[in-house]
């Protein structure tokens, strides 16, 4: 397959790919390509021009601030995230989401940044994101600016970025509470049939101080589940019927419907994920 | 009723003098060394000067009239030389023809005329100077279509008023056949049980990893079409272009170089190789084109449709007798319609006693895309449907499974067999070969441990099939249903052997190297005629049309160790008594003192005297004509054509589809995973009998790779069609082929029992997994769901269809527990 | 066109692109090095897979303009500088990891990378680490014995 032409742009730095984008009609910004390309070669998506940010050494910072605050570059990639001694220390849970995605071949172009902006519904890293509370960075000729990571996916496929931006940097507070990642789908690399991010801190009495939980794979896009949150936050495992608080919730919701999965079985899929993951994070003793 | 007779066997094995010292050795292939550097040599790797390229417009609809087709913006791009559609094609071409239907279509071409029939059917060909502008230019290629109905499964195509894929011929019934053996109705009536299922089988396919290429030139000065392609059958590519492009076939020089993976997919590639032949004379230029995957995913798959069996079973297992109705989706492609129900007769009593048979199939015309004659053609759901049915007799009679099968298997001393319709089984020993597996999988411990895990709430399964893969196409079947005869048979090949002038043995089989380790068997084979060593044999992994072949050359039909290795044994020794011959005559010893080693004629077996080097020999025969002996005619080549005995001429009530039987016996050991329903492979063991092995690292490759080919039909594969026909499997992101992670580690053990019908003994290898590992894969997972009381009548298994049986059950609810 | 710059094999291309070519493309048609393979089109099958900087990357989601000053890897640049096989290369001889061959450039390049950076794999890692590579002929057994034997030959190696 074979993508129609283009103008290429390379930029040198930040300013200059800002400069280019605000200034070039129809372009598009180039991150490592691997969900961009494959629509160009399909020919679904023909930008008239590609603005390569690949070659700017300011997108592939991971940096710790004031010990807390951990600052990734849109450019970051997925295997440098599993990889990087400051997010695997910081953000396990973002790390041990990038070793989900797709294959190590993959892993080694797709970048953070752009993954975002894809907001593909069923994509890996976009729950774990909501369940860290994560903020973006974006960077107009005129402003910039920074949105948590709900407000910035709107939908399937649809996010905030405006005409001009460029989303330089996820920046996200340290989190190392317990955590549980996982998303199900027949072969490894492929697109989740449900997943799920969840992280908890117990109280030493049992009771749950603080948890998070978001999904994927639902027809809305990536979602955090705050009913669930809500419901369980203040209480023991055992003051909870967690089944009925998850069917609750659960059946609220419409999954995505495909060949890889119908909307009714991605439910009782998530479910079991739901039940069982959230059973040992909020169970004393059961925590890893 | 036939037999194969102790004469047949003697004329089979009186050809040859062999005696084995690389044969039977796990000789490391010579292919490797060059696909580890990377310089295979495939079609894409090839370029000519001046190398254009075509790019084709598919359809997005599966039926539709094509109004209009503008190709003006198209054509006004730089580089585009030539656009072809429907309207030059129907001037210039002649229609695709039926081979099994009794009356052909006469509006399918290879290039859509007036009206589209599946989704991805080709509507116009670009040709331009470079891949990129070519695809360019389909992109600006204006089509205007009006949907037409479509007709998207079989019990739609046979409503009275169904719209008709091709009017012409009046219904989209293509074929309708019966036939019977023995005497059912008897069998029937004293039957303590009938055993009734309909089982299903879903559209899927190979892929291999190459996709199809063809690179087409038309050389002007001397008016013949050359031809690069992954063919694997390139010796019926030949006549089917000479017919449709007019072209003379003696014109026409086609080459296949190692091809990327065949499985039957590349067997349908001719139209391409006639469409890019067409181009390539009409513009002038070579033209290239390589599919890209979607394309390839488009179509030519293995067909959808379902069987209803009926088996009529006495009280304590035994079978009495067999109905058998097949429903075959065929899509349009009248090409090979009814091939798939037709094969079936190779392997139609599976490894059982039945005596008493009957057979009717229905070929169906529907928009469901081509179909091509993929790994084991009908054998697999064939195979899935007699184990299936044993398994279910099992459980309604309240039997084991092993015992049910014990007591209809073929006795050993009932060899070689002939079935019901007249197929023979040449050799084998199924009873032996099912106690092995049993062994080898540890199946007493399995069920021990299946019991224990069960208490723990765990839900393990095993499977086991015995399965028989046929080989070596006695193709003139496609006749049965017609009342002409065939005027072409699979069951021969001719192949080249020679000592160049510089005294290499040089051997070209001359059929498509699929990567199934060709080169290697043979070299092993010839090495052993002429005392030399494997190493030493130059073999040609290119197939050429202007050397010598038959009609039907090609890889097919898991056929390379019957007639090709028949072919080149014949060829070698045929040259080998010729070098005797001469250098007796040169030597002035008498022939029979003399034998071949190390490259030297040689006497006396004690000391290995070398008398006369092939080189000394070669300048002898190639050149020194004054001084050649008189009796002889110089030069050492040999083309000799190789046909197994054993084909027999097609009588209904007595006829052969295939001519060597190799079995096997999979057992399957699965956990089924209840938070999701997945399935996971623990174990799998195969005990496989094909023959004599002239190379067991090969052979026991070709039986793992088909097993995990077919455990992908078994739990993955599908290509989903929607209400349209529209093809929702276009990439391998939606279409689901097993990697390494899905795939289990296998455990395998050889048996050879030879076949007395093959110049070595060899047998079919390369499909039996494929064949044998549904059933396997199906029955464990059944087994695994025991407590849901789940029967398994369709594949691919998957988790979401097992959640879909399960859900209403009362193990289901019992175990849901908390969630609902 | 774009001029493009990058290091292959160990030595230095330059060449004159359409923007939109393909990585695989240039190494194939501009470079002609044919061992690097195409087989799905969207970076699934892994047939492409070549060493970028030493990382495997899938060369038919790249543009080759993207390349521009990487220093790439593929199947022809395996071979010892006398002509003798490369570990991997042997090891997948020894194993007849490969039927058609024509996936074989892209598992070879992942044992490259596979055996220098983890070195201990257990078989089931070596299958989890492969599952981006397609085989449609061996059903990958004798390919995890090639890369559990590269490992071994690689450690001794090393030693």
């Amino acid at each position: 397959m074979y993508p129609s032409n283009f103008e290429y742009m390379r930029p040198k730095t930040l300013e200059e790919a800002i400069e280019l984008i605000s200034s070039m009609e129809g372009s598009r910004v180039l991150a490592g390509g691997q969900s961009l390309l494959s629509m160009m070669k399909l020919r679904i998506f023909e930008p008239s021009s590609l603005i390569d940010i690949g070659f700017i050494p300011e997108l592939k910072h991971v940096k710790l601030e004031d010990k807390h605050k951990v600052r990734i570059g849109a450019m970051v990639n997925h295997h440098e995230i599993l990889d990087n001694p400051i997010v695997r220390e910081n953000l396990p849970m973002l790390s041990s989401t990038a070793e989900k995605i797709a294959d190590l071949q993959v892993r080694n172009r797709g970048t953070i940044g752009g993954s975002i902006c894809e907001a593909d519904p069923a994509a890996d890293y976009l729950p774990t994101l909501m369940a860290l509370n994560a903020k973006v960075h974006l960077k107009s000729k005129s402003e910039e600016r920074s949105l948590d990571i709900e407000e910035f996916i709107k939908g399937p496929f649809e996010t905030e970025i405006q005409d001009g931006e460029i989303l330089t940097e996820v920046e996200i507070e340290k989190n190392t509470e317990n955590f549980a990642v996982e998303k199900y789908a027949r072969r490894k690399a492929d697109f989740a049939v449900a997943s799920v991010a969840a992280s908890a801190r117990l109280a030493k009495d049992g009771k749950v101080e603080y948890i998070r939980v978001a999904i994927g794979a639902t027809s809305e896009g990536p979602k955090r589940l705050k009913d669930i949150e809500s419901s369980i936050i203040g209480k023991t495992s055992a003051q909870l019927d967690l089944g009925q608080i998850i069917q609750n919730t659960i059946s609220k919701i419409d999954m995505i419907s495909d060949l890889h999965g119908g909307s009714e079985y991605r439910k009782y899929v998530l479910s079991g994920m739901l039940m069982r993951m959230l059973e040992s994070l909020i169970t004393k003793g059961r925590q890893r | 009723m036939s037999k194969l007779s102790t004469q047949e066997q003697v004329t089979a094995h009186s050809e040859s003098s062999f005696s084995a010292k690389n044969v039977g050795k796990g000789v490391l292939r010579f292919e490797d060394l060059k696909i580890i550097k990377g310089i295979r040599g495939y079609a894409d790797d090839i370029e000519f000067a001046d190398q254009h390229y075509a790019a084709v417009l598919s359809s997005p609809y599966a039926h539709a009239k094509i109004v209009r087709i503008d190709v003006s913006k198209a054509l006004q791009v730089p580089g585009v030389i030539l656009i072809l559609t429907g309207k030059e094609i129907k001037s210039l071409t002649n229609p695709m023809s039926s081979r099994a239907a009794t009356k052909s279509p006469t509006s399918h071409y290879i290039l859509a005329v007036d009206k589209v029939r599946f989704m991805g059917e080709p509507v116009a060909l670009v040709v331009a100077k470079s891949k990129y502008i070519a695809a360019d230019a389909v992109s600006l290629i204006e089509v205007e279509y009006e949907p037409l109905p479509v007709v998207s499964s079989i019990e739609e195509a046979l409503k009275k008023d169904a719209p008709l894929i091709y009017p012409e011929l009046g219904s989209n019934e293509l074929i309708f056949d019966h036939f019977e053996f023995g005497d059912v109705n008897k069998a029937f009536k004293e039957a303590d049980k009938i055993v009734k299922q309909r089982l299903k089988i879903q559209r899927y396919g190979s892929t291999p990893l190459e996709t199809w290429n063809v690179n087409a030139y038309f050389d002007k000065t001397r008016e013949e079409l050359l031809v690069y392609a992954t063919d694997q059958q390139p010796g019926r590519t030949v006549q089917s272009v000479e017919r449709t492009i007019k072209i003379p076939a003696s014109k026409i020089r086609l080459i296949v170089p190692p091809v990327g993976g065949g499985f039957g997919n590349k067997l349908a590639i001719w139209h391409f190789v006639a469409l890019m032949g067409l181009a390539a004379k009409l513009c002038g230029k070579p033209v290239k084109w390589v599919q890209t995957r979607m394309e390839n995913l488009y179509a030519f798959h293995r067909p959808r449709g379902f069987m209803d069996a009926e088996f009529a079973m006495r009280k304590d297992g035994k079978i009495l007798g067999v109905k058998l109705s097949d429903w075959q989706a065929d899509g349009n492609w009248p090409y090979v319609a009814a091939l798939y129900s037709l094969i079936k007769f190779a392997n139609m009593s599976g490894v059982y006693e039945i005596r008493n048979l009957s057979f009717e199939y229905r070929s169906v015309a529907t928009n469901d895309p081509p179909i091509v004659q993929d790994r084991g053609v009908g054998k697999p759901f064939m195979s899935f449907v007699i184990e299936r049915m044993m398994d279910i007799a099992a459980d309604e009679l309240k039997l084991d499974k092993i015992a049910i099968r014990q007591k209809n298997l073929i006795p050993t001393e009932k060899m070689p067999y002939t079935t019901a319709s007249g197929e023979v089984y040449e050799s084998g020993n199924y009873p032996e070969t099912l106690r092995r597996a049993l062994r080898l999988s540890d199946y007493n411990l399995k069920r021990e441990e299946q019991a224990r895990l069960r208490k723990e709430g765990r839900y393990i399964g095993i499977g086991l099939a015995e399965g028989i893969e046929p080989g070596t196409s006695n193709l003139g079947y496609y006749f049965l249903s017609k009342a002409d005869q065939p005027d072409y048979n699979g069951a021969g090949q001719m192949s080249t052997v020679e000592i160049a002038p510089d005294g290499v043995v040089k051997v070209n089989m001359n059929g498509p190297e699929i990567g199934t380790g060709h080169v290697t068997t043979i070299a092993q084979v010839v090495s052993d005629v002429f005392g030399l060593e494997p190493s030493e044999i130059v073999v040609d992994a290119s197939f050429d049309s202007t050397l010598g072949h038959l009609t039907y050359a090609g890889t097919y039909s898991n056929a390379f160790n019957d007639v090709y290795i028949g072919a080149v044994l014949k060829a070698s020794e045929q040259l080998k008594n010729k070098v005797l011959s001469i250098a007796s005559s040169v030597l002035k010893e008498p022939k029979e003192s003399l034998f071949l080693k190390e490259g030297y004629v040689c006497k006396n077996i004690q000391t290995a005297e070398k008398l006369l080097s092939f080189k000394e020999l070669a300048k002898i025969s190639y050149g020194r004509l004054l001084s050649f002996p008189k009796d002889q005619e110089p030069g050492l080549k040999v083309v000799a054509a190789y046909v197994n005995p054993t084909a027999k001429p097609f009588v209904r009530s007595d006829f052969n589809v295939q001519l060597t039987h190799s079995n096997s016996v999979h057992v399957c050991y699965v956990e089924v995973i209840p938070e999701n329903w997945n399935v996971k492979i623990l174990d799998y063991s195969i005990v496989h009998d094909a023959g004599k092995v002239i190379n067991p690292i090969i052979v026991e490759g070709l039986a793992i790779g088909s097993t995990v080919s077919g455990i992908g039909g078994a739990m993955y594969e599908e290509f989903v069609f929607d209400e349209q026909g529209i093809n929702l499997s276009l990439t391998f992101g939606d279409y689901l082929k097993p990697t390494a992670m899905e795939a289990p580690e296998l455990r395998i053990e050889m048996m050879e029992s030879p076949a007395p019908n093959t110049v070595l003994g060899t047998k079919a290898v390369g499909e039996g997994g494929a064949i044998t590992s549904l059933a396997a894969v199906a029955g464990a997972i059944e087994d695994a769901l025991k407590p849901f009381n789940v029967r398994i009548t369709e594949l691919p298994v998957t988790p979401e269809k097992i959640w879909n049986w399960i859900k209403q059950s009362n193990e289901f609810k019992r175990i849901s527990g908390g969630v609902r | 066109m774009v001029t493009v710059s990058m290091k292959v094999n160990g030595k230095n291309y330059s060449g004159e692109v359409e923007p939109r070519t393909l990585l695989v493309h240039f190494i194939r048609d501009n470079l002609k090095l044919k061992g690097t393979h195409i087989g799905c089109d969207t970076a699934h099958c892994g047939a492409c897979t070549i060493l970028w900087n030493g990382e495997p990357v899938k060369s038919c989601q790249i543009l080759a303009v993207q390349a521009e000053g990487a220093d790439l890897t593929t199947v022809e640049g395996l071979e010892l500088e006398d002509g003798k096989y490369s570990i991997e290369q042997e090891s997948f001889r020894e194993h007849s990891a490969m039927q058609c061959g024509y996936c074989t450039p892209g598992f070879l390049m992942m044992t490259r990378y596979l055996i220098r950076n983890n070195p201990e794999m257990t078989r089931d890692e070596i299958r989890e680490q492969l599952h981006g590579n397609y085989c449609m002929c061996t059903g990958y057994q004798q390919i995890v014995d090639a890369v559990q034997d590269a490992q071994r030959k690689f450690i001794k190696s090393r030693k």
